[in-house]
């Protein structure tokens, strides 16, 4: 497939000769030796089109200037009236190269000389011998609608499959099933042995990664080894293709194909811009594998899951939409979430282009589709007819028509913008009317909640109003109380005073005469089992704050604490408070930020910035943000105040972070910067706390002032309003701390005459349901009767709605594609230059005469069923070779998405065929091979040949015959691809989580498969680049194979993989505690799946014992506590990097 | 190699010299023997193969590697590098002719440049007073002032300019080279991009593709840490050592159970590497041992040229150990970090003049200090961005997407210097003269590494690809 262009001297032709095909030789103009493969298409790509575009008008079929044709090899050899035109090889002697550099008398073409490019091309054909290849192919820019040449027809990969007859060997000893025979025949024929059979332990290795991606373990070693029934190896086949773990691995290399990606932006957030549904579609994928969905199922569900009935019914009747009444019709779900095959492509999202953006949508699921089933490039057509294959410009535009009747957005955003993604609820009708009628339910009961809860909360108040001085004098005496009464608890006074605690509390922080809040005094090192990370609180649980000083990133639980960073969490009714005491008298600006650290749950959080002075508390600013988003203080981005403040020694500067309604999943990261506008001082939150998490509370800044930061938990407190009401104002004037009780009172019994508010702005007012108990019983009797209603219907919601990412039919709505209708041709792919219309159609080459169905509909049914039909020449031959390639190494034919002419023939067509027939042949009794599109059944078709079971030595001779491996007389060695590079790691070393399904992880430290790990198109930095994994930008026929320095050093320095070293040298300590022969036998077991020999035993304990001597005594905590453990930490780092862990036999 | 390597004294002794060759020709830092057996390593080269060897270019080579200075979000070219006098006389006037009808949104009149050119050295070039350092350079440099490219946003423009494609994936200009003609050095990455913040939508920029995964440039991000797993930190490194060696006795036993050994060998080989990129890569990107003048030079004692200046020294430490491409993204200033810092759409006058001066100083002192140490003359420098930014004024102080008509200067490397090439109109709308689209700024480069355009292609999905597509033609008139 890949090609390099350097090499001999051909120079860039080097490259061509990659080509496997040689055209049969004949009409030969100038040159004599036939035309090559690289001289073909040499001659195709920029020779013939330089010769029909500015030759062929006057040169041609319609007029001979000269008698001269060059548009045939005949008309090239006959020349021109006055004499040969080219003499082949020589490039001095060819009058045409003269007149085409404008050389001589004669200058062609008349109406301006060629490029550069078209004179060194045409230059060197005729230096290479002017050769004209019979193979006809269509010049670019012409229409194939006159039907095609006989050698276009008879193009291999287009003729029907015909059931190959098995060949007859002379070893019929060695053939297991007929797939054997066609191998051993080809061996044969060359006078080659295959290799010898691969010994049961190698076998079970290699069947095992083969099928679930995963080691056999031990104990299933020891099981095949000890079965000695003649069936053993077909039941091992069996088991493992009955583990959920076969659909994870097949899945995946599926996935490759249609270059899945779980997010298209580096963000991976979920925004509507991106496909975050993508998860669900793979996850079909895995489990149509596991339950063997017959093959032409999986293509039309992938193409038309969303036009099939609910309820999945064979292929064929019934299936097709008419059948079906539109209106009542309900919803396939898992069809449309297959659907999203067609979704996730990649197209550039954000170009400003709208019209580019519809046409390149089309484009990216035409070569999806094309490539993906049939092996057809039928994307290159979309500027041109293709150059190599029969497939006109009109073909294309007759299934992109398919595709522009069809929409994977919702609509276009406006210019400008990025496209969104298109989110399909999944949802029944009968689903649908149950949480409408669910929502209207609730939102009546709520309405009623809170008009009634309105009413009896301002009835209270009322009530409360004649008592309103006396909390005024109570709260402002409490706040002045004699130092010796500092200890004195709020509960204590109130009750003394016989006064509710909650409405005194309130007043106190009405009037501004609030105390501090409390403080988190409680610090624990190491939370949640991560080094370097500390939390502080003072209630058991929430608020807290978190601190991670080190320099990595930990996601702990559901959420994500960046690295160097400052978290709050705040508790299920409580606000956090982080505070910078001043110890200056100056002016200040306040810069920070709250990011949301746990976008995955939760219902956002609120925040505000006060400043608390001595006379009392005002709001800076304050909001709220949604789940997932953050606020940021910066400079500029926020209300002039926080600019300019002038402070006082021992005023607070607050940023609160409060829950908002649910606080489990409120971790908030936060920033907090203090710089002094008339000094030099700043105050960072955050370095403080990551250099030294673990000082008092409140603590010293780094200048020395003591008790300048403070994190606090508000306990209730209720915070201040940013308008103060004027009666609080005129208070606050009347009153000083000096002030005597006679003018307390006083100012007390004008607050109350003037401040009359019974709404929640009343101190009076429940804050919230938790206050409540402040109600007379009959009102809470009343709203908890309400209550519990709301709470009965609630324990019963509909399911919450799930979305896919997938296609629906139509064109985009309000676009100019809505709706259903044919395309005209995009000349030269422009979407403002339009051809022909072009009716909805498939590629004319493999439907010959047949008509195209009527499209009922975009027509994607009618093209799922075309491809999903059995007697497709194409579709079972290209997935059973992308099977055989995954199982064999190498394809039958080795470009799997291309079976075109310029993709590789067949090394064993007939056994592509017999294969393809098999596949697609209906299962019966009277044939053993026929799988009726069972994934399953082919898998194992392939893998209990003889074939499949040779050893990866071949024998010598055949090595030296067939150094790659056409014949496939023994099997290819491989490295493990990415996924099992680490699902391997994992499963050695006893982490392996085989938990299934769901949204991808971003934590590379989990314990989930690989194939769980996120895949974001706009990075690739991650741990799958490093070995090779597919990139998600473009469909992978199959994966490249580097081996370079970085993936050693990941090997040796990644904490993941050390973490993985230490669970190793863990776990085996634990099984084998006494012995270190033991032990290191007990780890070639579970790492090969073999016993090891004396030699690396005898290895292995000089090795350990190096390590001992130099294991150093005071190291970390770990190695001190689990004693001798590092020198196996070590030991088992190298197992795991050895070629006999990464490669399979 | 410029140093005899103490760990071929490891080798056993049973290694043959047909197997250190299959083996340990695979270059990984051993170019020397390389080298000397490079026609029989080269016959014997199979897919698992060090694909990052270096090859030879197909015709003698002007420029041996690239730094690609790229300034992300599209910098102003009628206020650095195309002064537009008429622009400025009819400045609130609208624009005299019609607009493309690609449009991203609808400017306002004519918006003159808020700041003076000059002319500057012996070419007498006029400059923009933001960019006094490169003006005392622009004797060095080629300033095509009529670059034209296809797409309006920055995706698609950032996607062209460095993969040649606005809309899917293709391999980028890095990757080509590396696939092209490999690296100099196996001991470091052979395309480094260095971007503090990410450019516009980051890895499809420095995307390999469809090429092989190797070809792939790897970010630098953190200045301070820019390569992964460079440090074990568990084991003391003598330590590991010991487990290489030991891994090495393993892996014989293990090979010689087998007959076909190139991958396992390959695989024992980029340990080695690994092991001595542990110590050398770290010391390639430890600019401490620079001296303080050569600090000075890119700024990098100033607060605001700090961060460009380092990440400008860098690349010529790169440059200056053999990898091929450096690509430098400028998305960091003193006080701001953005995916597209030069989208003036609004803050022109402010938002411009710290761009121009957080790189001004580090550009004009790469370029001086790659000249005096001899690595401009076959060291292509490129500056530019994705598109440049509209004569019209988007409110009162910005400029809008503009692809029609923009500027783009280099240096070094058989480039003609002291010259400007092409022009836009009066105005600065359009190209007019001697245009130079982005396929043949490509074309161009390939050519100067020695690389015909035409004919470095990779089939891929039943074609052909090339960098250029069917386009580009290469800029003749600007080589030397």
């Amino acid at each position: 497939m890949s090609s390099l262009w350097f090499g001999a001297g051909a120079g860039s032709l080097a490259l061509l000769g990659l080509l496997s095909v040689s055209p049969s030789a004949g009409g030969q103009a100038a040159g004599k030796p036939a035309p090559d493969a690289a001289d073909t298409a040499f001659f195709e790509t920029k020779v013939r089109p330089v010769l029909i575009e500015q030759c062929a008008a006057c040169h041609g079929e319609k007029q001979q200037a000269g008698g001269l044709r060059l548009d045939t090899a005949e008309g090239l050899a006959k020349g021109a009236s006055s004499g040969a035109v080219v003499v082949a090889g020589d490039v001095e002697k060819s009058a045409l190269l003269r007149a085409i550099h404008y050389d001589g008398k004669i200058k062609m073409p008349p109406t301006g000389k060629l490029t550069g490019e078209q004179i060194a091309a045409l230059t060197e054909w005729v230096r290479r011998g002017a050769k004209w290849p019979a193979t006809k192919i269509l010049p670019a820019g012409t229409s194939t609608s006159g039907g095609f040449t006989a050698a276009q027809r008879k193009f291999w990969s287009f003729q029907p499959v015909k059931r190959s007859a098995v060949p007859a060997v002379k070893n019929m000893g060695w053939v297991k099933n007929p797939i054997d025979a066609f191998i051993l025949a080809k061996l044969e024929a060359k006078g080659l042995k295959p290799a010898p059979p691969a010994d049961k332990r190698t076998l079970i290795r290699r069947v095992t990664f083969d099928l679930t991606g995963l080691p056999p373990t031990p104990a299933e070693v020891q099981a095949f080894l000890a079965d000695k029934s003649p069936d053993a190896y077909v039941k091992l086949v069996d088991r493992l293709l009955a583990s959920p773990r076969y659909g994870e691995r097949w899945g995946r290399h599926w996935l490759d194909v249609v270059r899945y990606a779980d997010s298209a932006d580096s963000r991976g957030l979920g925004t509507e811009g991106d496909f975050s549904e993508a998860w669900r579609y793979r996850d079909w994928i895995v489990e149509a594998l596991n339950r063997d969905l017959p093959y032409d199922q999986f293509i039309i569900n992938q193409i038309a899951g969303d036009l099939l009935p609910p309820e999945e019914t064979p292929h064929g009747a019934g299936t097709k939409l008419a059948a079906l009444d539109p209106a009542s019709r309900g919803m396939n779900i898992p069809g449309t979430i297959a659907t999203g095959m067609l979704a996730l492509g990649n197209w550039g999202n954000g170009d400003a282009d709208k019209d580019k953006i519809l046409t390149d949508i089309a484009d990216d699921q035409v070569d999806v589709v094309s490539r993906g089933f049939m092996g057809l490039t039928v994307a290159c057509a979309r500027c041109h007819d293709h150059k190599f294959d029969p497939i006109a410009t009109k073909d294309y535009y007759g299934l992109a028509g398919i595709f522009f009747s069809s929409h994977i957005l919702p609509k276009l955003t406006p210019k400008g913008a990025g496209e969104n993604f298109l989110r399909i609820p999944l949802e029944t009708k009968a689903d649908a009317d149950r949480r409408a009628e669910y929502t209207k339910q609730t939102a009546e009961l709520e309405a009623r909640i809170k008009s009634e809860s309105t009413a009896q909360y301002a009835a209270y108040v009322r009530s409360m109003l004649p008592e309103t001085s006396r909390y005024v004098v109570a709260a402002w005496s409490y706040a002045h109380r004699p130092e010796a009464q500092a200890a004195r608890t709020l509960a204590d006074f109130a009750q003394a005073e016989k006064l509710q605690e909650i409405p005194l509390r309130n007043w106190l922080d009405t009037l501004g005469l609030n105390t501090d809040y409390r403080l988190m005094t409680t610090p624990v090192r190491d939370a949640l089992n991560t080094p370097g990370v500390y939390v502080w609180r003072g209630v058991p649980d929430c608020p807290n704050l978190t601190v991670n000083t080190t320099d990595q990133p930990h996601m702990l639980l559901t959420f994500l604490l960046p690295p160097k960073s400052v978290s709050v969490h705040p508790g299920p009714n409580d606000g956090v408070a982080v505070e910078w005491v001043s110890p200056i008298a100056g002016t200040v600006q306040v810069t920070g930020k709250a990011v949301d650290a746990d976008p995955a749950c939760g219902n956002g959080v609120g925040w505000a910035v006060t400043h608390r002075q001595a006379s009392g508390t005002v709001e800076l600013t304050s909001g709220s943000f949604l789940n997932g988003g953050k606020q940021d203080f910066k400079e500029g981005k926020t209300p002039q105040n926080l600019n300019t403040i002038a402070v006082k020694p021992g005023d607070h500067l607050q940023l609160l972070v409060l829950p908002n309604g649910e606080y489990s999943c409120d971790t908030t990261t936060v920033d907090f910067v203090i710089t002094q506008k008339d000094g030099p001082h700043a105050w960072n939150l955050t370095t403080d706390l990551t250099e030294e998490p673990l000082r008092a509370n409140p603590r010293a800044d780094r200048y020395g002032n003591p008790g300048v930061w403070r994190f606090t938990d508000m306990a209730g407190s209720r915070r201040p309003t940013g308008t103060p009401n004027p009666a609080i104002a005129a208070w606050r004037a009347a009153v000083t701390p000096a002030s005597d009780t006679a003018t307390v009172e006083k100012a007390a019994q004008e607050f109350a005459n003037a401040f009359k508010a019974t709404d929640a702005s009343s101190p009076f007012a429940p804050a919230s349901e938790a206050e409540e108990s402040l109600l007379p019983a009959e009102s809470r009797a009343a709203l908890n009767g309400l209550r519990a209603q709301l709470a009965m219907m609630r324990r019963s919601p509909p399911p919450p709605i799930a979305f896919a990412n997938g296609v629906q039919e139509g064109g985009v709505p309000e676009s100019p594609h809505a709706g259903f209708h044919d395309v005209q041709v995009h000349i030269r792919g422009r979407y403002d230059r339009l051809g022909d219309m072009v009716p909805r159609h498939f590629p004319t080459i493999l439907t010959g005469e047949v008509p195209a169905p009527k499209m009922q509909g975009s027509g994607r049914l009618e093209l799922a069923e075309w491809i999903a039909s059995p007697s497709h020449p194409l579709t079972g031959r290209v997935f059973v070779n992308r099977v055989w390639q995954y199982h064999f190494g190498d394809g039958i034919v080795r470009t799997p998405s291309n079976f075109g002419f310029l993709g590789e023939r067949p090394t064993h067509p007939e056994l592509l065929d017999w294969l393809a027939s098999e596949f697609v042949a209906p299962v019966k009794g009277d044939n053993p091979y026929a799988c009726g599109w069972s994934m399953k059944r082919l898998h194992r078709l392939m893998m209990l040949s003889n074939s499949y079971q040779q050893s990866s030595d071949p024998a010598p001779l055949t090595l030296k015959a067939d150094p790659d491996n056409r014949l496939f007389g023994h099997m290819n060695r491989h490295r493990l691809e990415a996924e099992a590079v680490r699902d391997n790691v994992l499963a050695v070393s006893g982490n392996l989580d085989t938990t299934m399904g769901g949204v991808a992880t971003r934590d590379i430290n989990s314990g989930r498969r690989t194939l769980y790990l996120m895949t974001i198109r706009s990075d690739r930095s991650g741990y799958g680049p490093l070995f090779d994994a597919a990139d998600a930008n473009v469909s992978v026929e199959r994966r490249t194979v580097s081996t370079v320095a970085p993936q050693a050093l990941f090997l040796l320095n990644n904490p993941f993989l050390l973490s993985q070293t230490h669970l190793l040298a863990q776990s085996l300590a634990k099984a084998e505690p006494e012995s270190a022969s033991a032990r290191i036998q007990a780890a070639y077991q579970r790492l090969y799946g073999r016993p090891a020999n004396s030699q690396e035993v005898e290895i292995g304990l000089a090795f350990l014992a190096r390590a001992a001597k130099e294991t150093p005594t005071a190291g970390s905590v770990k190695s001190i506590a689990e004693g001798d453990l590092r020198p196996w930490e070590e030991y088992c780092q190298l197992l795991l990097c050895a070629n006999e862990f990464l490669y399979i036999d | 190699m410029k140093r005899t390597d103490p760990e071929h004294d490891r080798l056993p002794a049973y290694y043959s010299r047909r197997e250190m060759l299959q083996g340990f020709a695979n270059g990984f830092g051993m170019l020397g023997l390389a080298g000397l057996l490079a026609d029989e390593a080269r016959a014997d080269a199979r897919a698992d193969a060090n694909p990052l060897l270096p090859k030879p270019p197909m015709f003698p080579a002007r420029a041996k590697r690239v730094i690609f200075l790229f300034m992300s979000g599209g910098p102003s070219h009628v206020d650095t590098f195309d002064p537009k006098p008429r622009l400025t006389a009819e400045m609130g006037k609208p624009l005299p002719f019609a607009k493309p009808s690609l449009e991203r949104t609808k400017t306002g009149n004519l918006l003159g440049s808020p700041f003076a050119f000059k002319k500057y050295g012996q070419a007498g070039t006029e400059v923009s007073e933001l960019f006094p350092h490169v003006g005392g350079c622009v004797d060095d440099l080629c300033v095509i002032r009529g670059m034209y490219a296809d797409n309006i946003n920055h995706n698609g423009a950032c996607l062209q300019m460095n993969t040649g494609e606005q809309a899917f994936s293709r391999p980028s200009l890095g990757s080509w080279l590396l696939y092209g003609l490999g690296s100099e050095n196996q001991n470091l990455p052979g395309f480094l991009v260095i971007s503090p913040a990410q450019p516009a939508q980051g890895a499809p920029l420095w995307s390999s593709s469809f090429l092989p995964a190797a070809y792939q440039g790897t970010l630098v991000n953190d200045l301070s840490n820019p390569i992964a797993n460079l440090k074990n930190p568990l084991f003391p490194a003598g330590r590991q050592r010991d487990q290489l060696d030991t891994l090495r006795q393993l892996n014989d036993l293990h090979r010689h159970k087998h007959i076909e050994q190139s991958q396992l060998n390959a695989r024992i080989a980029a340990f080695e590497l690994a092991y001595r990129m542990q110590t050398e890569a770290p010391e390639a990107f430890n600019t401490d041992s620079e001296s303080v003048e050569t600090k000075k030079l890119y700024g990098m004692d100033d607060k605001t040229t700090e961060i460009f200046g380092k990440q400008c020294l860098l690349a010529r430490r790169m440059v200056e150990r053999g990898v091929r491409m450096v690509q430098v993204y400028h998305t960091q200033t003193g006080t701001r970090a953005s995916c597209q810092l030069w989208d003036q759409h609004g803050n022109l006058r402010n938002g411009l003049k710290e761009n121009c001066a957080s790189t001004d100083k580090p550009i004009a002192g790469l370029l001086k200090d790659l000249k005096a140490r001899g690595l401009l003359k076959d060291t292509l420098v490129v500056w530019g961005g994705e598109f440049g930014r509209t004569p019209t004024a988007e409110n009162s102080d910005g400029r809008e997407h503009h692809p029609f008509g923009f500027t783009m200067w280099m240096a070094g490397g058989g480039i003609k210097p002291g010259m400007v090439y092409g022009a836009t109109d009066e105005f600065g709308w359009h190209a007019t003269e001697n245009k130079v689209h982005v396929h043949d700024l490509h074309a161009t480069i390939l050519h100067l590494m020695g690389i015909d355009h035409t004919k470095l292609t990779y089939q891929y999905g039943g074609r052909y690809y090339r960098l250029t597509d069917v386009y580009g033609e290469i800029v003749k008139p600007i080589l030397a």
